[in-house]
């Protein structure tokens, strides 16, 4: 998924791996929307790409599959 | 302490308080200047006469019987339209909100403000479902700029931005999720907080993006941002995020100044040579507070990244019935990134957390030496209407989300922030800087936007065109 964005995918693969996408997360995409969704998607590929290119401290990467900040609390609901 | 001309917080309560005008005269004015701007503002997309000249008829009865009304006697307010009004539609800048039901109460914060005299006068105007940093909005028209009408308010906040620039309110309450209240505080030249993750409470308020979603006032000086954080704060049972934590009295830290703070400049990521408005803003106030330390702040592009995936993910989850059954009822701007948020691993979520916690953990590490940075907020002053791009490094990228380009970074890690603004030598309109401190230290925020007030480097003008 990373390579989204890259050369790698002729656009009318792009185009495949994102109507593959939208059918697995049973969300379908207006025809109106395809272009802007897969240009979207692929800014998202490329912070994701920052991310992985960016390794967390061993600890980290233990401890923080969900945001936990030291200085915050978590109970109840927001509305 | 403000603007000459300038109708502060401090001076309206205190002209209501000591019976030299009466709160239903402040009101009534008020509510006539935003009927002489609103439409070529659109700014205000509830106007509550009815209640507003009640709640001040109360003040002054409070008044008349020798009690004493709060420090807000008066002082008019206005909500970005996310926040709950009772026996109002919760539109949260959508067209789906409409087919809800009118809200049954009253915020947290509304409520907190109108216990302290102020008087609620409208809801304003928002980008849909809060994912915007312009002020457009494809079903309610854009709201305007108060220096330029053909200029954005930026986002998402655009109403508070707008109807505390132009000074129909001394004002306002907004959200900031990415940026959505230092956004447009830079963009429409007012003063804004984004306290701490957890500060204030968010019950009774239409969310965006559950662990990213701050409140927060916009005002016209420090002292009447300090005087209305002091009045919102305390913990309150109804959002899981709220922390519970001693209020910070703000307004009495002022007066202390800069002195023994350490204050550095942002580097690295927030290099802003490349945005020449952006960085002549910065030099100015460095050079005023006689800053000569730069900080790189290695992994606020990361965090940055983390925002923007951890914001895309959460708010489509969020939405997904929505898009599932209305999706033409979207803005399109915000419909068709709300689907790509729908589709993306999970392992980028993952990921994103994991980054943003270690660019938590970097920034304690930078504030167990410094109080206080010195960030870029917008990269430029405000676009006209309709742009579509920014350039970035001789690249043309989105406006839409790169708008919050060095805003995004403090608010993934849930850090208080000020946006103070600049009027540039030669510029018909403002931007801002950004004031950022450690955790729950929003007082040294304010203490350096008080300095650079009282230099006279940060300054709210009053538009003639609308006050």
């Amino acid at each position: 998924m990373n390579t989204l964005h890259s050369d790698l995918l002729a656009p009318g693969d792009k185009q495949a791996l994102v109507d593959s996408l939208a059918q697995s997360a049973g969300m379908p995409i207006p025809a109106a929307s395809s272009a802007a969704v897969t240009a979207n998607l692929i800014v998202a590929a490329e912070m994701a790409q920052l991310l992985f290119a960016a390794e967390p401290a061993p600890e980290v990467a233990a401890s923080a599959s969900i945001f936990k900040p030291t200085v915050l609390p978590a109970a109840g609901s927001v509305r | 302490m403000h603007t000459a001309g300038t109708p502060s917080i401090h001076a309206i309560a205190a002209a209501v308080r000591r019976g030299e005008v009466t709160a239903s005269a402040t009101i009534a004015a008020c509510l006539q200047r935003i009927e002489r701007s609103n439409g070529t503002l659109n700014c205000f997309t509830t106007v509550l006469h009815e209640r507003a000249l009640q709640r001040a008829a109360h003040v002054d009865s409070l008044i008349a019987d020798g009690k004493d009304p709060g420090p807000l006697a008066g002082v008019p307010f206005s909500v970005k339209n996310l926040f709950d009004v009772a026996g109002v539609i919760t539109l949260a800048g959508s067209l789906i909100n409409q087919s809800q039901a009118a809200a049954n109460s009253d915020a947290v914060l509304i409520q907190r403000l109108e216990a302290q005299g102020a008087v609620l006068v409208g809801a304003v105007a928002m980008g849909e479902y809060a994912y915007d940093f312009t002020g457009e909005n494809s079903h309610y028209g854009a709201c305007r700029n108060p220096w330029d009408s053909d200029r954005m308010s930026g986002g998402s906040s655009s109403g508070s931005g707008t109807s505390v620039g132009a000074a129909l309110v001394p004002l306002s309450l907004g959200s900031d999720t990415n940026g959505s209240i230092r956004v447009p505080a830079s963009l429409c030249g007012i003063f804004g907080l984004k306290p701490t993750y957890g500060r204030l409470p968010r019950s009774g308020s239409f969310p965006f993006c559950e662990s990213l979603d701050h409140l927060g006032p916009l005002a016209r000086s420090t002292a009447d941002l300090a005087l209305s954080f002091d009045c919102l704060q305390g913990f309150d049972a109804g959002d899981h995020a709220c922390a519970e934590v001693p209020p910070l009295r703000t307004l009495d830290e002022l007066p202390k100044g800069i002195d023994g703070l350490r204050l550095a400049r942002a580097g690295g990521f927030f290099d802003c040579t490349r945005f020449p408005e952006a960085q002549a803003a910065l030099d100015r106030v460095c050079h005023h507070l006689g800053i000569s330390t730069t900080l790189p702040l290695h992994g606020a592009a990361e965090g940055r990244a983390a925002a923007y995936l951890i914001t895309n993910a959460e708010s489509s989850a969020l939405h997904r019935e929505r898009l599932l059954a209305r999706v033409d009822d979207f803005d399109p701007d915000t419909r068709d990134r709300f689907l790509a948020g729908s589709l993306f691993p999970a392992t980028w979520y993952i990921r994103a957390q994991q980054v943003r916690r270690r660019w938590l953990e970097q920034m304690l590490a930078v504030f167990a030496d410094v109080d206080v940075l010195i960030a870029p907020c917008t990269p430029c002053s405000a676009p006209l209407l309709g742009s579509k791009t920014l350039t970035i490094n001789g690249v043309d990228r989105p406006l839409r989300p790169n708008l919050g380009l060095f805003t995004q970074p403090f608010s993934a890690i849930g850090l208080p922030v000020c946006s103070v603004p600049l009027w540039l030598q030669g510029s018909a309109l403002p931007i801002g800087v950004q004031l950022v401190a450690a955790p729950w230290r929003e007082d040294l925020c304010l203490r350096v936007a008080q300095q650079l007030e009282q230099q006279g480097v940060a300054t709210c003008r009053l538009s003639t065109s609308y006050a």
